[in-house]
Protein backbone atom coordinates (compact mmCIF):
# COMPACT_ATOMS: atom_id res chain seq x y z
CA UNK A 1 0.00 0.00 0.00
CA UNK A 2 2.59 2.46 0.86
CA UNK A 3 5.16 1.54 -2.35
CA UNK A 4 1.24 2.67 -4.30
CA UNK A 5 1.44 5.69 -2.55
CA UNK A 6 4.48 6.45 -3.36
CA UNK A 7 3.95 5.26 -7.20
CA UNK A 8 1.10 7.58 -7.02
CA UNK A 9 2.70 10.37 -6.18
CA UNK A 10 6.07 9.90 -8.44
CA UNK A 11 3.33 9.86 -10.90
CA UNK A 12 1.95 13.02 -9.96
CA UNK A 13 5.20 14.76 -9.77
CA UNK A 14 6.06 13.50 -13.69
CA UNK A 15 2.75 14.57 -14.65
CA UNK A 16 3.29 17.83 -13.46
CA UNK A 17 6.27 18.03 -14.74
CA UNK A 18 5.62 17.12 -18.16
CA UNK A 19 2.76 19.59 -18.47
CA UNK A 20 4.72 22.68 -17.42
CA UNK A 21 6.90 20.71 -20.78
CA UNK A 22 4.26 21.41 -22.62
CA UNK A 23 3.06 24.68 -21.71
CA UNK A 24 6.92 25.65 -22.40
CA UNK A 25 6.18 24.45 -26.11
CA UNK A 26 3.61 26.00 -26.63
CA UNK A 27 4.75 29.52 -25.24
CA UNK A 28 7.72 28.99 -27.09
CA UNK A 29 5.96 27.95 -30.35
CA UNK A 30 3.54 31.08 -30.11
CA UNK A 31 6.39 33.12 -29.86
CA UNK A 32 7.41 32.53 -33.05
CA UNK A 33 4.41 32.29 -34.88
CA UNK A 34 5.50 32.16 -38.31
CA UNK A 35 7.85 29.28 -38.01
CA UNK A 36 4.50 27.40 -36.27
CA UNK A 37 2.91 28.18 -39.63
CA UNK A 38 5.76 27.32 -42.21
CA UNK A 39 5.85 24.00 -40.34
CA UNK A 40 1.95 23.79 -40.45
CA UNK A 41 2.30 24.00 -44.41
CA UNK A 42 5.47 21.90 -44.61
CA UNK A 43 3.59 18.87 -42.40
CA UNK A 44 0.48 19.56 -44.59
CA UNK A 45 2.65 19.22 -47.98
CA UNK A 46 4.12 15.74 -46.93
CA UNK A 47 0.36 14.68 -45.94
CA UNK A 48 -0.72 15.78 -49.19
CA UNK A 49 2.06 13.84 -50.92
CA UNK A 50 1.17 10.38 -48.75
CA UNK A 51 -2.21 11.03 -49.91
CA UNK A 52 -2.09 11.12 -53.47
CA UNK A 53 -0.48 7.63 -53.19
CA UNK A 54 -3.75 6.48 -51.23
CA UNK A 55 -5.84 7.41 -53.76
CA UNK A 56 -3.92 6.44 -56.69
CA UNK A 57 -3.97 3.19 -55.00
CA UNK A 58 -7.36 2.96 -53.75
CA UNK A 59 -7.88 3.91 -57.78
CA UNK A 60 -7.08 0.15 -59.03
CA UNK A 61 -9.76 -0.95 -56.90
CA UNK A 62 -7.32 -4.26 -56.57
CA UNK A 63 -7.61 -5.93 -53.37
CA UNK A 64 -4.38 -5.57 -50.91
CA UNK A 65 -3.82 -9.71 -50.54
CA UNK A 66 -7.48 -9.97 -48.84
CA UNK A 67 -8.16 -6.27 -47.84
CA UNK A 68 -10.65 -4.16 -49.79
CA UNK A 69 -8.82 -1.48 -51.86
CA UNK A 70 -11.32 1.06 -49.62
CA UNK A 71 -9.67 -0.15 -46.47
CA UNK A 72 -6.57 1.45 -47.11
CA UNK A 73 -8.06 4.67 -45.89
CA UNK A 74 -8.35 3.29 -42.49
CA UNK A 75 -4.72 2.32 -42.82
CA UNK A 76 -3.46 5.44 -44.07
CA UNK A 77 -5.76 7.38 -41.50
CA UNK A 78 -4.56 5.45 -38.65
CA UNK A 79 -0.86 6.34 -40.01
CA UNK A 80 -1.32 9.77 -40.18
CA UNK A 81 -2.73 9.93 -36.74
CA UNK A 82 0.32 7.65 -35.40
CA UNK A 83 2.31 10.29 -37.01
CA UNK A 84 0.77 12.85 -35.68
CA UNK A 85 1.73 11.29 -32.31
CA UNK A 86 5.28 10.41 -33.31
CA UNK A 87 5.66 13.96 -34.63
CA UNK A 88 4.17 15.78 -31.83
CA UNK A 89 5.51 13.89 -28.55
CA UNK A 90 8.59 11.91 -29.58
CA UNK A 91 10.41 12.68 -33.04
CA UNK A 92 11.84 15.79 -31.86
CA UNK A 93 12.99 14.38 -28.91
CA UNK A 94 14.93 11.37 -30.31
CA UNK A 95 16.16 13.63 -33.19
CA UNK A 96 18.13 15.68 -30.47
CA UNK A 97 19.74 12.92 -28.59
CA UNK A 98 22.65 12.97 -30.66
CA UNK A 99 23.04 16.54 -30.28
CA UNK A 100 23.11 16.08 -26.46
CA UNK A 101 26.00 13.93 -26.45
CA UNK A 102 28.18 15.73 -28.83
CA UNK A 103 27.44 19.05 -27.07
CA UNK A 104 27.38 17.77 -23.62
CA UNK A 105 23.88 18.66 -22.64
CA UNK A 106 23.70 15.54 -21.51
CA UNK A 107 26.18 16.28 -18.89
CA UNK A 108 23.91 18.57 -17.64
CA UNK A 109 20.42 17.04 -18.40
CA UNK A 110 22.19 14.46 -15.53
CA UNK A 111 22.72 16.24 -12.82
CA UNK A 112 18.74 17.43 -12.50
CA UNK A 113 17.10 15.84 -10.04
CA UNK A 114 14.76 14.06 -12.79
CA UNK A 115 14.54 10.54 -14.68
CA UNK A 116 17.20 11.12 -17.30
CA UNK A 117 15.48 9.04 -19.69
CA UNK A 118 12.50 11.39 -18.81
CA UNK A 119 13.88 14.39 -19.57
CA UNK A 120 15.52 13.41 -22.15
CA UNK A 121 13.09 11.82 -24.55
CA UNK A 122 9.87 13.53 -23.74
CA UNK A 123 11.15 17.20 -23.60
CA UNK A 124 9.52 18.38 -26.24
CA UNK A 125 6.16 19.07 -28.02
CA UNK A 126 5.40 19.67 -30.86
CA UNK A 127 1.97 21.08 -31.80
CA UNK A 128 2.80 22.38 -35.57
CA UNK A 129 3.36 18.77 -36.82
CA UNK A 130 0.61 17.43 -34.83
CA UNK A 131 -2.25 19.53 -36.10
CA UNK A 132 -2.33 18.57 -39.80
CA UNK A 133 -1.28 15.32 -39.31
CA UNK A 134 -4.84 14.97 -37.07
CA UNK A 135 -6.82 16.70 -38.75
CA UNK A 136 -5.98 14.72 -42.26
CA UNK A 137 -5.83 11.37 -40.16
CA UNK A 138 -9.34 11.98 -38.62
CA UNK A 139 -10.72 12.75 -41.74
CA UNK A 140 -9.39 10.00 -44.08
CA UNK A 141 -10.35 7.49 -40.60
CA UNK A 142 -14.01 8.85 -41.27
CA UNK A 143 -14.14 8.41 -45.17
CA UNK A 144 -12.55 4.55 -44.75
CA UNK A 145 -14.80 3.26 -41.97
CA UNK A 146 -17.67 4.93 -44.32
CA UNK A 147 -16.48 3.34 -48.02
CA UNK A 148 -15.84 -0.13 -46.23
CA UNK A 149 -18.78 -0.45 -44.71
CA UNK A 150 -17.62 -1.05 -40.57
CA UNK A 151 -20.07 -0.43 -38.48
CA UNK A 152 -19.69 1.66 -35.62
CA UNK A 153 -20.03 -0.07 -32.40
CA UNK A 154 -18.83 1.13 -28.62
CA UNK A 155 -16.45 -2.14 -29.11
CA UNK A 156 -14.78 -1.27 -32.47
CA UNK A 157 -14.19 2.30 -31.01
CA UNK A 158 -12.89 1.42 -28.14
CA UNK A 159 -10.72 -1.38 -29.24
CA UNK A 160 -9.27 1.10 -32.18
CA UNK A 161 -8.45 3.70 -29.65
CA UNK A 162 -6.78 1.07 -27.25
CA UNK A 163 -4.90 0.04 -29.89
CA UNK A 164 -3.70 3.25 -30.96
CA UNK A 165 -3.00 4.16 -27.12
CA UNK A 166 -1.26 0.69 -27.62
CA UNK A 167 0.74 1.91 -31.11
CA UNK A 168 1.71 5.49 -29.59
CA UNK A 169 3.86 3.15 -26.42
CA UNK A 170 5.39 1.10 -29.09
CA UNK A 171 6.36 4.15 -31.21
CA UNK A 172 8.27 5.33 -28.12
CA UNK A 173 10.06 1.92 -27.64
CA UNK A 174 10.79 0.86 -31.03
CA UNK A 175 12.14 4.32 -32.25
CA UNK A 176 14.13 5.12 -29.71
CA UNK A 177 15.98 2.29 -29.88
CA UNK A 178 17.83 2.90 -33.03
CA UNK A 179 18.60 6.67 -31.64
CA UNK A 180 20.36 5.27 -28.75
CA UNK A 181 22.89 3.99 -31.48
CA UNK A 182 23.90 8.11 -31.48
CA UNK A 183 25.74 6.87 -27.95
CA UNK A 184 27.86 4.56 -29.88
CA UNK A 185 28.34 6.40 -33.67
CA UNK A 186 28.83 10.37 -32.76
CA UNK A 187 28.99 11.43 -36.27
CA UNK A 188 26.07 11.41 -38.92
CA UNK A 189 22.64 11.79 -40.30
CA UNK A 190 22.27 8.69 -41.37
CA UNK A 191 20.32 6.86 -38.37
CA UNK A 192 17.81 9.55 -38.87
CA UNK A 193 17.08 8.69 -42.12
CA UNK A 194 16.78 5.03 -40.95
CA UNK A 195 14.51 5.92 -38.32
CA UNK A 196 12.47 7.57 -40.94
CA UNK A 197 12.38 4.58 -43.50
CA UNK A 198 11.07 2.48 -40.84
CA UNK A 199 8.60 4.77 -39.99
CA UNK A 200 7.55 4.72 -43.72
CA UNK A 201 7.58 1.33 -43.97
CA UNK A 202 4.28 1.36 -41.74
CA UNK A 203 2.16 3.70 -43.86
CA UNK A 204 0.71 0.22 -45.83
CA UNK A 205 -1.27 -2.72 -44.55
CA UNK A 206 1.36 -5.38 -43.73
CA UNK A 207 -0.72 -7.78 -45.58
CA UNK A 208 1.18 -7.06 -48.77
CA UNK A 209 4.97 -7.95 -47.27
CA UNK A 210 6.14 -11.48 -47.15
CA UNK A 211 5.52 -13.90 -44.49
CA UNK A 212 8.76 -13.49 -42.78
CA UNK A 213 8.73 -10.32 -43.00
CA UNK A 214 5.25 -9.81 -41.06
CA UNK A 215 7.11 -12.43 -38.65
CA UNK A 216 10.00 -10.07 -38.04
CA UNK A 217 7.67 -6.59 -37.76
CA UNK A 218 4.96 -7.89 -36.10
CA UNK A 219 6.95 -9.76 -32.80
CA UNK A 220 10.63 -8.95 -33.18
CA UNK A 221 11.06 -5.30 -34.07
CA UNK A 222 6.89 -4.93 -33.79
CA UNK A 223 6.42 -1.74 -36.52
CA UNK A 224 3.47 -3.36 -37.81
CA UNK A 225 2.00 -2.81 -33.95
CA UNK A 226 1.89 1.26 -34.46
CA UNK A 227 -1.19 1.52 -36.57
CA UNK A 228 -1.53 -1.72 -38.64
CA UNK A 229 -3.20 -3.19 -35.10
CA UNK A 230 -6.07 -0.99 -34.67
CA UNK A 231 -7.05 -0.76 -38.60
CA UNK A 232 -6.55 -4.67 -38.71
CA UNK A 233 -8.68 -4.53 -35.32
CA UNK A 234 -11.75 -2.86 -36.94
CA UNK A 235 -11.79 -4.83 -39.63
CA UNK A 236 -12.09 -7.80 -37.89
CA UNK A 237 -8.85 -9.09 -39.53
CA UNK A 238 -6.46 -9.17 -36.69
CA UNK A 239 -6.91 -12.62 -35.40
CA UNK A 240 -6.86 -14.04 -31.69
CA UNK A 241 -2.79 -14.03 -31.35
CA UNK A 242 -2.52 -10.68 -32.28
CA UNK A 243 -5.17 -9.24 -29.95
CA UNK A 244 -3.65 -10.71 -26.93
CA UNK A 245 0.21 -9.78 -28.44
CA UNK A 246 -1.22 -6.10 -29.20
CA UNK A 247 -1.82 -5.68 -25.46
CA UNK A 248 1.58 -7.53 -24.62
CA UNK A 249 3.95 -5.92 -26.95
CA UNK A 250 3.97 -2.32 -25.49
CA UNK A 251 4.83 -3.30 -22.04
CA UNK A 252 7.61 -5.82 -23.12
CA UNK A 253 9.19 -3.28 -25.27
CA UNK A 254 8.79 -0.49 -23.04
CA UNK A 255 10.22 -2.66 -20.55
CA UNK A 256 13.52 -3.96 -22.87
CA UNK A 257 14.06 -0.18 -24.37
CA UNK A 258 14.35 1.04 -20.39
CA UNK A 259 17.04 -1.39 -19.97
CA UNK A 260 18.47 -0.48 -23.10
CA UNK A 261 18.75 3.10 -22.44
CA UNK A 262 20.47 1.98 -18.55
CA UNK A 263 22.70 -0.31 -19.82
CA UNK A 264 23.73 2.40 -22.92
CA UNK A 265 24.30 5.17 -20.08
CA UNK A 266 26.17 3.17 -17.91
CA UNK A 267 28.90 3.10 -20.50
CA UNK A 268 28.26 7.06 -21.27
CA UNK A 269 31.45 8.88 -21.04
CA UNK A 270 31.10 12.87 -21.26
CA UNK A 271 33.50 13.56 -24.64
CA UNK A 272 33.13 17.64 -24.41
CA UNK A 273 32.40 19.15 -21.16
CA UNK B 1 45.43 24.38 -64.37
CA UNK B 2 47.20 26.31 -61.29
CA UNK B 3 44.30 28.35 -61.00
CA UNK B 4 42.40 24.58 -61.11
CA UNK B 5 44.53 22.91 -58.54
CA UNK B 6 42.74 24.93 -55.54
CA UNK B 7 39.67 22.98 -56.39
CA UNK B 8 41.18 19.36 -56.69
CA UNK B 9 41.93 20.03 -53.43
CA UNK B 10 38.68 20.79 -52.04
CA UNK B 11 37.53 17.97 -54.23
CA UNK B 12 40.36 15.54 -52.11
CA UNK B 13 38.76 17.30 -48.99
CA UNK B 14 35.73 16.40 -49.63
CA UNK B 15 36.56 13.03 -50.72
CA UNK B 16 38.73 12.70 -47.16
CA UNK B 17 35.63 13.80 -45.46
CA UNK B 18 33.16 11.15 -46.96
CA UNK B 19 35.94 8.59 -46.08
CA UNK B 20 35.97 9.45 -42.55
CA UNK B 21 32.29 8.72 -41.42
CA UNK B 22 31.89 5.00 -43.71
CA UNK B 23 29.57 3.75 -40.85
CA UNK B 24 27.32 6.84 -41.50
CA UNK B 25 27.71 6.60 -45.70
CA UNK B 26 26.68 2.77 -45.11
CA UNK B 27 23.91 2.92 -42.77
CA UNK B 28 22.52 5.50 -45.00
CA UNK B 29 23.07 3.11 -47.72
CA UNK B 30 20.62 1.01 -45.92
CA UNK B 31 17.63 3.45 -45.19
CA UNK B 32 17.09 3.91 -49.04
CA UNK B 33 16.60 -0.27 -49.39
CA UNK B 34 13.28 0.22 -47.03
CA UNK B 35 10.78 2.25 -48.94
CA UNK B 36 11.95 0.31 -52.29
CA UNK B 37 11.11 -2.54 -50.56
CA UNK B 38 7.93 -1.72 -48.95
CA UNK B 39 6.97 -0.33 -52.91
CA UNK B 40 8.03 -3.59 -54.16
CA UNK B 41 5.87 -5.49 -52.25
CA UNK B 42 2.86 -2.95 -52.66
CA UNK B 43 2.85 -3.27 -56.44
CA UNK B 44 3.37 -7.13 -56.04
CA UNK B 45 0.33 -7.11 -54.05
CA UNK B 46 -1.16 -4.73 -56.56
CA UNK B 47 -0.59 -6.68 -59.91
CA UNK B 48 -0.65 -10.32 -58.23
CA UNK B 49 -4.68 -9.48 -57.28
CA UNK B 50 -5.63 -7.52 -60.30
CA UNK B 51 -6.47 -9.74 -63.65
CA UNK B 52 -5.42 -6.42 -65.52
CA UNK B 53 -1.73 -7.32 -67.15
CA UNK B 54 -1.19 -3.61 -66.54
CA UNK B 55 -2.13 -1.28 -64.07
CA UNK B 56 -1.88 2.54 -64.39
CA UNK B 57 0.02 2.31 -68.04
CA UNK B 58 2.75 0.03 -66.44
CA UNK B 59 3.08 -3.77 -66.26
CA UNK B 60 4.37 -5.85 -63.67
CA UNK B 61 7.88 -5.87 -65.21
CA UNK B 62 8.28 -2.45 -66.13
CA UNK B 63 6.29 -1.05 -62.33
CA UNK B 64 8.87 -3.40 -60.05
CA UNK B 65 12.22 -2.35 -62.59
CA UNK B 66 11.18 1.38 -62.55
CA UNK B 67 11.00 1.30 -58.43
CA UNK B 68 14.22 -0.52 -58.40
CA UNK B 69 16.21 1.68 -60.46
CA UNK B 70 14.80 5.04 -59.62
CA UNK B 71 15.92 3.77 -55.84
CA UNK B 72 18.98 3.89 -57.13
CA UNK B 73 19.25 7.05 -59.26
CA UNK B 74 17.43 9.15 -56.33
CA UNK B 75 20.87 8.01 -53.88
CA UNK B 76 23.24 8.48 -57.17
CA UNK B 77 21.79 12.38 -57.81
CA UNK B 78 20.82 13.16 -54.08
CA UNK B 79 22.82 16.58 -53.25
CA UNK B 80 22.24 18.29 -49.30
CA UNK B 81 24.68 20.23 -48.90
CA UNK B 82 22.08 23.24 -48.58
CA UNK B 83 22.26 23.20 -45.32
CA UNK B 84 26.20 23.81 -45.34
CA UNK B 85 26.45 26.88 -47.86
CA UNK B 86 22.91 27.96 -45.43
CA UNK B 87 24.87 28.35 -42.56
CA UNK B 88 27.84 29.84 -44.29
CA UNK B 89 25.68 32.68 -45.11
CA UNK B 90 23.98 32.62 -41.17
CA UNK B 91 27.49 32.50 -39.62
CA UNK B 92 29.98 34.53 -42.13
CA UNK B 93 31.33 31.54 -43.04
CA UNK B 94 31.24 33.20 -46.72
CA UNK B 95 33.61 36.06 -45.68
CA UNK B 96 36.98 33.95 -46.46
CA UNK B 97 35.87 33.52 -50.06
CA UNK B 98 35.38 36.85 -50.52
CA UNK B 99 38.70 37.92 -49.53
CA UNK B 100 40.50 35.14 -50.91
CA UNK B 101 40.65 33.68 -54.93
CA UNK B 102 38.55 30.93 -54.65
CA UNK B 103 35.35 30.84 -55.83
CA UNK B 104 32.55 30.20 -53.43
CA UNK B 105 30.60 28.22 -55.91
CA UNK B 106 33.38 26.47 -57.39
CA UNK B 107 34.78 25.09 -54.55
CA UNK B 108 31.29 23.91 -52.62
CA UNK B 109 30.61 22.01 -56.22
CA UNK B 110 34.12 20.31 -56.43
CA UNK B 111 33.84 19.55 -52.35
CA UNK B 112 30.18 18.30 -52.68
CA UNK B 113 31.64 15.95 -55.98
CA UNK B 114 34.27 14.43 -53.92
CA UNK B 115 32.33 13.90 -51.23
CA UNK B 116 30.02 12.20 -53.67
CA UNK B 117 32.65 9.89 -55.45
CA UNK B 118 32.72 6.72 -52.72
CA UNK B 119 28.94 7.34 -52.83
CA UNK B 120 29.08 6.95 -56.99
CA UNK B 121 31.30 4.29 -56.72
CA UNK B 122 29.30 2.30 -54.38
CA UNK B 123 26.00 2.72 -55.82
CA UNK B 124 26.98 2.26 -59.34
CA UNK B 125 28.45 -0.99 -58.75
CA UNK B 126 25.22 -1.95 -56.90
CA UNK B 127 23.00 -0.82 -59.91
CA UNK B 128 25.27 -2.28 -62.98
CA UNK B 129 24.27 -5.95 -60.06
CA UNK B 130 20.74 -4.95 -60.20
CA UNK B 131 20.63 -3.95 -63.95
CA UNK B 132 22.37 -7.18 -64.92
CA UNK B 133 20.00 -9.24 -62.83
CA UNK B 134 16.84 -7.28 -63.84
CA UNK B 135 18.15 -7.50 -67.07
CA UNK B 136 18.27 -11.54 -67.04
CA UNK B 137 14.58 -11.91 -65.43
CA UNK B 138 12.48 -9.40 -66.82
CA UNK B 139 14.41 -9.29 -70.32
CA UNK B 140 14.50 -5.53 -70.16
CA UNK B 141 16.52 -5.10 -73.23
CA UNK B 142 19.28 -3.16 -72.44
CA UNK B 143 21.45 -2.16 -75.43
CA UNK B 144 24.92 -0.69 -75.30
CA UNK B 145 23.43 2.59 -76.45
CA UNK B 146 20.59 2.75 -73.87
CA UNK B 147 23.51 2.11 -71.26
CA UNK B 148 25.81 5.11 -72.76
CA UNK B 149 23.02 7.82 -73.50
CA UNK B 150 21.39 6.83 -69.73
CA UNK B 151 25.35 7.50 -68.33
CA UNK B 152 25.53 10.77 -70.35
CA UNK B 153 22.20 11.35 -68.32
CA UNK B 154 23.20 10.27 -64.61
CA UNK B 155 26.01 13.58 -64.21
CA UNK B 156 23.57 16.06 -65.91
CA UNK B 157 20.68 14.94 -63.72
CA UNK B 158 22.91 15.31 -60.48
CA UNK B 159 23.97 18.82 -62.39
CA UNK B 160 20.68 19.86 -62.93
CA UNK B 161 19.76 18.78 -58.75
CA UNK B 162 23.48 20.71 -57.52
CA UNK B 163 22.05 23.66 -59.15
CA UNK B 164 18.91 23.74 -57.70
CA UNK B 165 20.31 22.86 -54.48
CA UNK B 166 22.36 25.81 -55.09
CA UNK B 167 19.50 28.05 -56.13
CA UNK B 168 17.73 26.92 -53.00
CA UNK B 169 20.36 27.41 -50.72
CA UNK B 170 20.31 31.20 -51.58
CA UNK B 171 17.27 31.90 -50.11
CA UNK B 172 19.56 32.36 -46.76
CA UNK B 173 20.15 35.88 -47.75
CA UNK B 174 16.83 36.31 -47.15
CA UNK B 175 15.47 34.76 -44.62
CA UNK B 176 17.74 33.74 -41.26
CA UNK B 177 15.72 30.44 -40.94
CA UNK B 178 15.86 28.78 -44.48
CA UNK B 179 15.00 25.45 -43.60
CA UNK B 180 11.34 25.91 -44.45
CA UNK B 181 12.46 26.56 -48.11
CA UNK B 182 15.00 23.25 -48.15
CA UNK B 183 12.73 20.88 -46.82
CA UNK B 184 9.89 22.55 -48.97
CA UNK B 185 12.01 22.19 -51.97
CA UNK B 186 13.36 18.83 -50.84
CA UNK B 187 9.41 18.16 -51.12
CA UNK B 188 8.71 19.17 -54.60
CA UNK B 189 11.94 17.58 -56.34
CA UNK B 190 11.36 14.11 -54.49
CA UNK B 191 7.90 14.38 -55.88
CA UNK B 192 8.24 15.71 -59.34
CA UNK B 193 11.21 13.96 -60.01
CA UNK B 194 10.16 10.40 -60.04
CA UNK B 195 11.82 9.41 -56.72
CA UNK B 196 9.40 8.38 -55.40
CA UNK B 197 7.16 6.66 -58.19
CA UNK B 198 6.98 6.83 -61.71
CA UNK B 199 5.07 10.28 -62.38
CA UNK B 200 2.85 9.62 -65.18
CA UNK B 201 0.81 7.55 -63.07
CA UNK B 202 -0.59 10.58 -61.93
CA UNK B 203 -1.75 11.66 -65.43
CA UNK B 204 -1.20 13.55 -68.43
CA UNK B 205 -2.45 17.23 -67.18
CA UNK B 206 0.68 16.51 -64.24
CA UNK B 207 2.68 15.42 -66.97
CA UNK B 208 2.26 18.56 -69.45
CA UNK B 209 2.96 20.68 -66.46
CA UNK B 210 6.11 18.93 -65.45
CA UNK B 211 7.37 19.57 -69.15
CA UNK B 212 8.08 23.11 -68.04
CA UNK B 213 10.28 22.29 -64.93
CA UNK B 214 13.28 20.35 -64.14
CA UNK B 215 12.42 18.01 -62.04
CA UNK B 216 11.39 15.03 -64.27
CA UNK B 217 14.84 14.75 -65.88
CA UNK B 218 16.55 14.27 -62.80
CA UNK B 219 14.92 10.78 -61.86
CA UNK B 220 12.07 9.69 -63.96
CA UNK B 221 14.21 10.57 -67.63
CA UNK B 222 17.57 8.50 -66.63
CA UNK B 223 15.42 5.68 -65.26
CA UNK B 224 13.11 5.36 -68.25
CA UNK B 225 16.03 5.28 -70.92
CA UNK B 226 17.46 2.26 -68.70
CA UNK B 227 14.15 0.45 -68.51
CA UNK B 228 13.49 0.47 -72.11
CA UNK B 229 10.50 2.62 -71.82
CA UNK B 230 11.20 5.66 -73.70
CA UNK B 231 11.86 5.61 -77.68
CA UNK B 232 15.51 6.79 -78.46
CA UNK B 233 14.69 9.95 -80.32
CA UNK B 234 12.74 10.65 -77.21
CA UNK B 235 15.71 10.57 -75.23
CA UNK B 236 18.42 12.47 -77.53
CA UNK B 237 15.59 15.24 -76.94
CA UNK B 238 15.19 14.43 -73.23
CA UNK B 239 19.18 15.10 -73.01
CA UNK B 240 19.43 18.39 -75.16
CA UNK B 241 16.65 19.40 -72.49
CA UNK B 242 18.91 18.23 -69.56
CA UNK B 243 21.43 20.29 -71.40
CA UNK B 244 19.24 23.18 -71.64
CA UNK B 245 17.94 23.18 -68.22
CA UNK B 246 21.67 22.94 -66.67
CA UNK B 247 22.14 26.66 -68.53
CA UNK B 248 19.57 27.97 -67.86
CA UNK B 249 19.59 26.79 -63.96
CA UNK B 250 23.24 28.10 -63.50
CA UNK B 251 22.11 31.21 -65.38
CA UNK B 252 19.33 31.52 -62.02
CA UNK B 253 21.73 29.92 -59.79
CA UNK B 254 24.43 33.34 -60.78
CA UNK B 255 21.10 35.87 -60.31
CA UNK B 256 20.44 34.95 -57.08
CA UNK B 257 23.54 34.64 -55.80
CA UNK B 258 24.58 38.29 -57.29
CA UNK B 259 21.21 39.69 -56.08
CA UNK B 260 21.99 37.93 -52.12
CA UNK B 261 25.53 38.86 -51.93
CA UNK B 262 24.44 42.56 -52.07
CA UNK B 263 22.02 41.77 -49.14
CA UNK B 264 24.90 40.01 -47.40
CA UNK B 265 26.31 41.41 -44.37
CA UNK B 266 29.00 38.89 -43.40
CA UNK B 267 27.13 38.57 -39.66
CA UNK B 268 29.55 36.80 -37.24
CA UNK B 269 32.58 37.51 -39.37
Amino acid sequence: MEKLKKALKTLKRYGFIYLIFVKNCLVRQMEYRANFFLSIFLESCFLGTKLVYTFLISNTNVDLNGLPSDSIFIFTGSFLLMTGFYMAFFYFNFSNIKGYVTDGSLDIFITKPVSLQFMTTLRYVDFSTMIPNFIGGIIILIVGWQKSGVEVSFVKVAGYIGYLISGVVITYSVMLAPQLLNFIIIKGYALGEIADALWDSNSMPMSIYSKPIKIIGTYVFPLFILSNFSSLFVLDKLGAVNIIWGIAAPVLFFFLVRLLWKNIIKKYSSASS
Amino acid sequence: MKKFKKYIKAFELGLQSSMEYRANFALSLISSIFPMIMQIFLWTAIFFNSKEQEILGYDYMQMISYIVIASIINKLVSTGFEWDIAEDIKNGGLNKFITRPVGYFSYRIFSFLGSKVMQLAVVSVILTIILTVINSKFSLGITPERIALFLISIPLALLINTFICIISSSTAFWMTESWAAFIFMNLLVQFSSGGLFPVDILGKGFMKLLDFLPFKYIVYFPTNIINGKLPIQEIFTGIIMQCLWIAIMFILAKIFWKIGMKKYIAVGG
